[in-house]
């Protein structure tokens, strides 16, 4: 016999290897997420540690102090990749909630379509008219501050516009004959759903999904920033940049270093989005 | 002999692409002299296309083209675009194939007329107008006035082209050249178009460019036959057609319909046994969609009536034709069988059982006895899954229970039924010709074993080649596993090769149902005998002595069918009855049923 046939998801992994830029993005991002989980753990200065002999020094190899210190003399190293925690964290999960539910609901009300869609879809113009920021306060006024609530919010609100992508593709996918064919062969509708719509809006929702990353991480910094996010002595890459921009003339590390490394983490899951939309295409575009 | 009007000499056409160059055009010459009408033919992929292209300027940027094209001793291969544009549009034009992609859709057709007129000559507002209406009666389209104030998507298809037609007239061309002018349109529609051609000749110089022998063979003087990107033939039509001397022509030749009643397509039609007991019976099904019309202020719903009362049957192992132009209600039809669209009445017996009173979940088992093959073989297949599991899927669906290897074991099977390698099962859709796509689409749809398998357009938009190996396939098929064909096409030539019964569609109607050979011997329907009469046939005496049947006008909307007969707006024999009383099928002494109030 021959070998078993290939499934996409298998091409996909293969197609995705081959993919340089999107494979080095995951080794980066992989190495920025283990420092994300080792520094704040073993780092020999802790975030909140007062180091009073070096208040606002400049990168320096003394003390482990490699990314300097803030005004009050706190470790930049350890605060950056304490910031890296809250901010991948928020910026993936948050993203994976939305993709999640944004996806499912829009194709499921764009494949049933008729009156029942159209009612799904008003339900989330209603909730699209609320005004984010206005939602995230009453959550927090009625449920107390909480990290978890800042991933409900953001998820949220941003899975809205997926919702309403997926649907608007899943509507002219739905009249394509490949998936009159899987009707008329029988296929149930979750099958219908999962492997002929889904896959075949995929493209567009990558695109947005990584844009969505660095916009739900620059999200939680405006929350936190109106107190609603994590709060001192805690920390993230968003209120490391708006702390930085006030030093910008004394101190310019506080400023640079965080936002370095949001810029590298914003380029690597272009690339791993990139990566990821054309291993899920079996049309080859990078030969 | 006169200086030729244009005179192409060992053309090259070169593509630079990223799987390495593709030399499309290999040295092609000929030379047009004014007053000729020369056919281009070849199948897709001979280069026909690539070569009308390189001589009016338009090749694609990774393209380069070598020898010499010169238009009144003016050599224009590689011109500059201001030397170009003296001569494209004014002096030669050109007639794309699909009418609504060349006109822009935002733009009034008098307008676009007129721009053209602005861009080549110095006439003013008026001259222009004046200039394009005469233009489009030339064209012999109804009601030009009217015409000349509508957006290109109110029109209908042959409109569009005659409005194409009409652009490339504007300026009085010496040459026109026309890339498949007819291949979008409906068979009776064709035949308006190409009777129209016919009249042309005698003001224009034309070169037509087509995959259809048909097509030149009622038109052309002189035809050039072109095979992977060289001519492989050339000569006068008669010479072509009564004796080719090279292989390939022979070969398109007889991929040709032939005339009628010279002799019965060879061998037995697919199912030759004894119709056996009835599979599936049709009970006045019409199926009705509610669309909005804006009646002066108000906007109100009415039924546009696709299928609109429809019965027949399928007997075991038999092979049905639904014939009819696009918009007739034939896919809809099929469709409504396959209950993929609810029906508005009627009754839908499969197997002694009504399918439409099924609940969803029902119907969903009664699929596995259904098959299906869709028209654009591409589309119908999942871009994003291999050959092998789309084969697979109806596998997996109603027999979980296989295993991996069983299941496997069976694709390869299929596979190898339909005339595909076990090679090709871990390979994509887009990486298949339409001929391969199409054998995978009917090996989904076998791979079951269904009782009755229906066929929307299965070979429209195959080659000519293809197409015969496809309709081979289907037949081996069928003799194989016993399977019912409904098989629905708008070419009738193809229908009379594959089909023991053929239904004539129109507007939603049946007008004729009679077997093959009643059918097409002795047409009654007059519907029937213009869409016989306008199939393009291989013998060209035939063709050229052959009465044509033209119907004049258009389809009527199926939103405000005709009162009566729904063929009567068109109909060469109408008389007052046919506007007052709807004709009943009646059965003529030859067992062919017909509903017509004059045959």
């Amino acid at each position: 016999m021959t070998a078993p046939g290939r499934s996409l998801w298998q091409d996909a992994m293969a197609r995705f290897r081959r993919h340089r830029a999107a494979m080095a993005s995951v080794w980066i991002m992989g190495a920025i997420t283990a420092l994300a989980i080792v520094v704040p753990e073993f780092w020999p200065n802790s975030l909140d540690e007062v180091n009073w002999d070096y208040l606002e020094s400049p990168p320096t190899a003394d003390n482990y102090l490699w990314f300097g210190t803030d005004v009050n003399g706190r470790d930049m190293f350890s605060r950056t990749f304490y910031g890296a925690r809250i901010s991948l964290t928020i910026g993936v999960l948050t993203t994976l909630v939305a993709l999640v539910i944004g996806v499912a609901y829009g194709a499921i009300a764009g494949y049933r379509g008729g009156t029942p869609g159209d009612l799904m879809m008003r339900v989330v113009d209603v909730l699209y008219s609320l005004p984010a920021l206005f939602f995230v306060i009453i959550l927090v006024t009625v449920f107390g501050n909480s990290f978890l609530l800042i991933f409900l919010c953001i998820g949220a609100v941003e899975w809205l516009t997926l919702a309403r992508i997926v649907r608007g593709q899943t509507l002219s996918i739905k009249e394509k004959e490949y998936v009159e064919s899987a009707m008329a062969a029988g296929l149930l509708t979750p099958t219908i759903l999962l492997k002929y719509i889904i896959p075949n809006v995929i493209g567009p929702v990558i695109v947005y999904v990584t844009l969505l990353i660095p916009i739900n991480i620059i999200v939680e910094s405006y929350l936190s920033f109106l107190g609603l996010g994590v709060q001192e002595p805690y920390t993230s890459w968003g209120r490391l940049i708006s702390q930085g921009a006030d030093e910008i003339g004394t101190a310019p590390w506080l400023l640079i270093i965080p936002a370095a490394f949001l810029v590298i983490t914003l380029f690597c899951f272009n690339f791993i989005g990139d990566g990821l939309r054309d291993a899920l295409d079996p049309k080859d575009r990078t030969r | 002999m006169s200086t030729p009007l244009l005179a192409c000499e060992d053309l090259h056409v070169r593509f630079e692409t990223h799987a390495g160059e593709v030399h499309a055009v290999k040295g092609v010459d000929f030379e047009v002299h004014p007053g000729d009408c020369i056919g281009i033919v070849g199948e897709s992929g001979s280069g026909k296309t690539q070569t009308a292209m390189a001589l009016m300027g338009l090749l694609a940027d990774n393209a380069a083209a070598s020898g010499s094209v010169r238009f009144r001793e003016e050599e224009i291969l590689n011109a500059p675009a201001g030397q170009l544009n003296r001569i494209r549009g004014r002096r030669v034009s050109m007639i794309f194939q699909d009418p609504m992609a060349s006109l822009t859709p935002f733009m009034r057709i008098g307008a676009q007329l007129c721009e053209v007129l602005h861009q080549h000559s110095d006439m003013n507002r008026d001259e222009a107008k004046a200039r394009a209406l005469e233009v489009l009666e030339i064209v012999q389209i109804p009601e030009p006035r009217r015409r000349f104030g509508m957006y290109p998507h109110e029109l209908s298809g042959g409109q569009r082209q005659r409005v194409m037609i009409a652009q490339a007239l504007l300026c009085e061309p010496d040459l026109l050249i026309a890339d498949e002018p007819t291949t979008a349109l409906d068979l009776t529609i064709q035949a308006q178009i190409l009777d129209f051609l016919r009249s042309l000749k005698k003001r224009t110089t034309i070169v037509i460019i087509t995959h259809d022998l048909g097509v030149v063979a009622g038109l052309c003087d002189t035809v050039l036959v072109m095979q992977e990107g060289r001519v492989v033939e050339r000569g006068a039509t008669e010479t072509i057609f009564n004796a080719s001397e090279h292989p390939y022509t022979r070969a398109l030749l007889a991929a040709l319909p032939r005339p009628k009643r010279v002799q019965p397509p060879e061998g037995p039609s697919i199912g030759t046994t004894a119709p056996g007991k009835s599979l599936l019976r049709v009970d006045d099904l019409r199926v009705h969609f509610p669309t909005r019309v804006q009646d002066r202020l108000r906007s109100r719903t009415v039924p546009l009536k696709a299928v609109d009362g429809v019965s027949f049957s399928v007997a075991e192992g038999e092979t049905v034709g639904i014939v009819g132009e696009s918009g007739c209600g034939k896919s809809t039809l099929a469709r409504a069988i396959l209950q993929l669209i609810g029906s508005t009445g009627g009754r839908i017996v499969w197997q002694g059982e009504d399918l439409s009173g099924l609940s969803r979940k029902a119907m969903n088992e009664r699929r596995r006895d259904l098959g299906v093959v869709f028209q654009d073989p591409l589309s119908s297949l999942n871009p994003r899954m291999t050959i092998g599991n789309i084969i697979a899927e109806p596998l997996r669906r109603f027999h979980p229970e296989l295993d991996r290897e069983d299941r496997d074991a069976a694709v390869l099977n299929a596979l190898r039924d339909v005339g595909l390698d076990r090679e090709h099962r871990d390979r994509y859709p887009h990486e298949f010709s339409g001929g391969q796509c199409q054998r995978v689409s009917i090996a989904r749809a076998m791979i079951l074993k269904p009782r009755l398998l229906i066929c929307d357009e299965p070979v429209s938009s195959l080659d000519a080649s293809t197409r015969k190996q496809t309709i081979g396939l289907l037949k081996d098929l069928q003799k194989k596993h016993g399977v019912s064909i409904i098989f629905i096409s708008h070419d009738l030539s193809v229908v009379r090769i594959v089909c023991d019964r053929v239904l004539v569609m129109y507007l939603g109607h049946f007008v004729e149902i009679a077997d093959r050979d009643i059918l097409f011997d002795s047409p009654a329907h007059p519907y029937t005998q213009a869409l016989i009469s306008a199939i393009p046939v291989s013998d060209l005496k035939a063709q050229r002595q052959q009465e044509r049947i033209i119907l004049t006008g258009e389809p009527p909307s199926p939103t405000a069918p005709p009162s009566g007969c729904v063929f009567r707006t068109r109909c060469p024999v109408a008389t007052d009855i046919c506007s007052e009383r709807e004709p009943e099928f009646r059965t003529l002494e030859n067992g062919a049923r017909v509903a017509c109030h004059h045959a």
